[in-house]
């Protein structure tokens, strides 16, 4: 990654030479650098933006780290076990990545038993009005009713203005790591492949495309027979139907 | 720190003095005694913040100060001796918790969902950044070694401008010059 130590060596006698300049001066100066420099233009060029106390690349550094307990335990979480999102209260995560969270969660209103996977996107990356569509479309997708896709049996928005969706909790394997751990050759592999188009079909003969499908997204299930793929959250978002985008 | 000596506590003011001055084996035997306490306070303040705490390093080092004063471990005139070296512990706390994390993130088995929405998926993790500051700060201090210490002292030590002033003995203007160029040239190298 990045630049050698000489190239950083450069950057710093260039960078000594501009920074005293106007904007206007580092342009000419800019232009007038000879051709050995020409490596380190647009890192100078892009460094030399970054003079402005607003731009958010600069600012970037300007926060301490943030810091997670973490270190032997779970993944880091912005909810908690014991949670309540609508009628669901959450019980342990099952992943979390920079844009979502899943937990395993169940239905805590007593109207019946059910474990559910919930996906809770980080609100700090919705915009609000993402927050409402988001919900309204989720219900769209929760007509999808076929053996290889994971249901979608809820959404909503709590007071807050979380979103969350709660889908059929899959436990199975990644599609490819399933195969592999089967020694599976090309034939049964092919049967998946046709099992998951199949589902796919089905979901695009309503009007509904996936738009992240890929092996990681598709779980083989403990009988080996019942596959799911799983719809990602930007599914969520884009029937095919909204031709507005 | 597996097998360094292990060092009376009351010996750290000598052993501020002889890493300031250069000594490798002191700085060794000096990281060896504060790294596992400074660690231990960081890990006691977050598990009592709860998740995701900003960890406030600056308090940390500020905290650890009085209390190796206290002790009598320290002298009050080796404050800025401490505080230069008290950010060099704190980034390797920090930087070991963001390689345990994204170790964990690799390893923790299989995530049965995909969670990307195409929103700033290129954002990296908390951790990604910070690994990638870390590394880049190494080549910068091979660059330009007063850079590199504002970084570390700024970013990981969360120190204000006037204490790296106090700690650098240079005016706070210097260091605002410093933490920009410094900036610039990480996001580079980063970007590069």
């Amino acid at each position: 990654m990045g630049l050698s130590t000489q190239q950083m060596a450069r950057l710093s006698e260039l960078l000594d030479q501009a920074l005293p300049m106007t904007s206007a001066a580092r342009r000419t100066w800019l232009a007038g650098l000879t051709s050995e420099d020409l490596p380190l233009v647009q890192s100078l060029r892009e460094a030399l933006q970054a003079d402005d106390p607003d731009v958010a690349s600069i600012r970037s550094l300007d926060q301490p780290p943030a810091m997670d307990p973490g270190a032997g335990d779970s993944v880091a979480t912005e909810h908690h076990a014991g949670e309540r999102l609508g009628a669901y209260e959450l019980q342990r995560p099952l992943g979390a990545g920079g844009m979502a969270e899943v937990w395993l969660a169940r239905r805590a209103d007593g109207t019946f038993e059910r474990l559910v996977a919930l996906k809770i996107p980080r609100l700090s990356h919705v915009p609000v009005e993402m927050a409402e569509r988001f919900a309204r479309e989720c219900r769209i997708l929760a007509t999808l009713e076929f053996p290889g896709i994971a249901r979608l049996y809820d959404a909503g928005v709590e007071a807050n203005r979380t979103p969350y969706i709660a889908m059929e909790y899959v436990q199975g394997e990644p599609l490819i790591a399933w195969c592999d751990s089967q020694g599976h050759d090309v034939r049964p592999r092919i049967d998946l492949f046709l099992q998951v188009l199949d589902a796919v079909g089905y979901a695009h003969a309503r009007g509904i495309v996936h738009r992240d499908l890929k092996p990681s997204n598709i779980l083989v299930t403990g009988q080996g027979e019942v596959r799911r793929w799983i719809l990602a959250w930007q599914a969520c978002c884009r029937p095919t139907r909204n031709r507005d985008r | 720190m597996a097998g360094a000596k292990i060092v009376p506590v009351a010996d750290l003011t000598q052993l501020l003095r002889q890493a300031q001055a250069g000594d490798a084996q002191a700085r060794d035997a000096l990281f060896a005694v504060a790294y596992p306490r400074l660690q231990q306070l960081a890990r006691a303040r977050l598990r009592d913040g709860g998740r995701n705490t900003m960890l406030d390093t600056r308090s940390l080092v500020h905290e650890s100060y009085l209390r190796y004063v206290q002790s009598g471990e320290l002298r009050a005139e080796d404050r800025r001796a401490f505080f230069a070296f008290a950010s060099q512990v704190m980034r390797s706390v920090i930087v070991n918790s963001a390689r345990d994390r994204a170790a964990q993130k690799r390893g923790a088995g299989y995530r049965p969902v995909t969670l990307s929405t195409g929103i700033s998926e290129r954002t990296p993790d908390g951790e990604e950044v910070i690994l990638q500051v870390h590394e880049a700060l190494e080549s910068l201090a091979q660059v330009d070694a007063r850079l590199a210490q504002v970084v570390q002292m700024r970013y990981f030590g969360g120190y204000s401008e006037q204490e790296i002033a106090e700690t650098l003995e240079v005016t706070e203007r210097t260091v605002q010059r410093l933490w920009l160029k410094a900036r610039m040239m990480l996001l580079a190298s980063m970007q590069g």
